[in-house]
């Protein structure tokens, strides 16, 4: 019976996103699209912090790194944008993989640090390697995807790309999160050691985790370019990866609704707040300490609390 | 050659200039009830670390099943057949029981991120006869009636009663069972005697370290005593019992 009242719910959400675009002009299907991208880089986080406990601030470097794949492929090769989409996953998570490696003796806030550093590294490569990336002049002239011959270049066109691609990515997530694979995930952020004992190997999990935030990273990333047609590695910072982290610890740091809302709320919220003009970014600042300080374990523990409270 | 399932020989295990374990040598033979007692601090569980790789020894050879094992990685050791249980039981408490047993049958199962995004039928059957055998050992332990209770709400003893049933679904070889009894009542010390031997029973050795002399006179078929990282005796129970090294150890010299 409880199932059947999901399996509604999700249906009634969909419906609404189906929707939804044509009650909005071009400018809030924008910020939705933007929000949907955000969406795609939480869930990557999700799966290496939410899951598994390893902090990652390389969330940004993974979204550049894809972003850049796919634009450097689609504009050099001329391969469709699917397999340019594909391949900026695919790269990232290669480059996921490689910074999993330091796991294997680094915990906590020491790997994070690495992983800050790979971040500005990343960064700081793309704007340097001029000949590839054009630099700090950005990458300019990505062309629009074509996906089965329909032209995705209207913001109507791009919401219903970044809608399928979130859905799908939301199942990725959750199948992962219900195999062996999530127990095993789940089991590591609650113990190294215990894992081990239970013949799970720590080392290789992390590091498919990492590859997996990767590859959802450059997903987003690879959307990203080719939504924008332009760009620049000032886009791809050590704060973007901060921003993200937000989201994921806003929403609830350790389930899928969590990640979605939080990436929501967070890229929404200053567009919402846009009225305070100069006093917007201060608000919105105060907003999400507060938010910090009164509900730590993310705003799906809202919910969580009320449903006890009905049994 | 022997006949022994495991057999460790010469471990030093040293921590600074301390040696928790000094040349001590165990062998354990196919399914018997193996106790190993001695005062705190005599390397008791030390052992059990450097027997699943959380330590590594710096000497010695540990032979499990015909094969060396010692500087293997803990999750191969696993892999092996050798499941334990720890002081104070270590589970993942936001999880319900049958979840926690669920997560035990890792080395079991093989399903790999391909199967696990595309739902196929090895993950399917995998996922069923998880929950199947996950139910039979919670059955085993008498914990099928707080089958989706949630770790955190329970209170000691069924957890431990839990975290055996968690390592039986390693399918062992071998369990070690590290102070089962530690701060139980005797109506529960009477049950894990009768889980103990039931396990027993299946064909599965154990590795018994117990401070409660009670339980391990009752159940052990042979024993192994250490003192400050030593072994000072090892016999059947009414041996170690009459062992007057044994009595010095634990209750001092005679004058």
């Amino acid at each position: 019976m409880n199932k059947q009242k999901i399996n509604l719910l999700i249906l009634f959400f969909l419906i609404v996103l189906i929707i939804l675009p044509y009650f909005f002009n071009g400018y809030y299907i924008r910020l939705i699209n933007i929000d949907g991208i955000y969406v795609l880089l939480t869930l990557g986080l999700l799966i290496v912090t939410g899951f598994t406990g390893q902090i990652s601030f390389a969330q940004a470097a993974f979204f550049g790194i894809g972003a850049y794949t796919s634009a450097l492929f689609s504009i050099h090769t001329g391969l469709p944008f699917l397999l340019c989409l594909l391949l900026g996953g695919i790269v990232a998570a290669f480059f996921g993989l490689i910074l999993g490696f330091p796991t294997l003796r680094l915990k906590g806030h020491y790997l994070a640090v690495v992983t800050i550093g790979f971040t500005i590294i990343i960064r700081i490569i793309l704007l340097n390697s001029t000949s590839v990336t054009s630099g700090a002049e950005g990458l300019k002239n990505i062309p629009y995807p074509i996906i089965f011959g329909i032209k995705i270049n209207t913001e109507i066109r791009y919401y219903y790309l970044i809608l399928i691609l979130c859905i799908l990515s939301i199942i990725f997530v959750y199948r992962i999160k219900n195999s062996r694979i999530g127990r095993a995930l789940i089991t590591i952020k609650q113990d190294d050691l215990l894992a081990n004992i239970l013949g799970i190997n720590s080392f290789y999990y992390k590091m498919l985790a990492f590859a997996l935030s990767g590859f959802l990273g450059g997903i987003a990333g690879s959307l990203f370019a080719h939504y924008e047609g332009y760009l620049h590695p000032g886009s791809f910072t050590f704060l973007e990866s901060c921003k993200i982290l937000v989201m994921l610890f806003i929403g609830g740091s350790t389930s899928v609704p969590g990640a979605i809302i939080g990436a929501s709320l967070v890229s929404i919220l200053p567009e919402v707040l846009r009225f305070l003009k100069d006093y917007y970014m201060a608000v919105y600042a105060l907003a999400l300490i507060f938010m910090m300080i009164f509900v730590p374990d993310g705003i799906v523990s809202l919910f969580n609390r009320r449903k006890i409270n009905n049994d | 050659m022997s006949n022994f399932l495991m057999y460790a020989k010469d471990i030093i295990v040293e921590f600074g200039g301390l040696k928790a374990l000094n040349n001590f040598d165990i062998n354990i033979e196919e399914k018997e009830i193996k106790g190993l007692i001695g005062p705190n601090g005599a390397g008791k569980t030390t052992f059990i670390n450097v027997l699943t790789g959380v330590y590594k020894s710096t000497k010695g050879e540990i032979v499990f099943d015909n094969e060396r094992i010692d500087g293997f990685m803990p999750h191969m050791i696993a892999g092996k057949g050798i499941a334990r249980t720890f002081q104070n039981p270590f589970l993942l408490p936001d999880l319900t029981a049958i979840g926690n047993v669920v997560i035990g049958r890792h080395c079991k199962t093989k399903t790999n991120l391909f199967d696990a995004i595309f739902h196929t039928e090895r993950m399917k059957c995998e996922e069923k006869d998880n929950i199947q055998i996950a139910e039979k050992l919670l059955m085993f332990v008498g914990l099928i009636d707080k089958r989706n209770m949630l770790v955190k709400n329970m209170p000691p003893g069924t957890k431990r009663l839990l975290e055996i049933a968690r390592a039986l679904a390693l399918d062992p070889k071998i369990l070690l069972l590290d102070e089962p009894c530690a701060g139980m009542n005797p109506e529960e010390n009477n049950e894990l005697i009768e889980l103990m031997e039931k396990i027993n029973k299946l064909g599965i050795t154990i590795l018994l370290i117990e401070h409660n002399m009670q339980v391990i006179m009752n159940i052990c078929d042979s024993i192994t005593v250490l003192n400050f990282g030593n072994k000072i005796a090892e016999g059947k129970p009414s041996e170690i019992q009459n062992n007057d090294k044994v009595v010095e150890a634990y209750l001092g010299k005679e004058r």
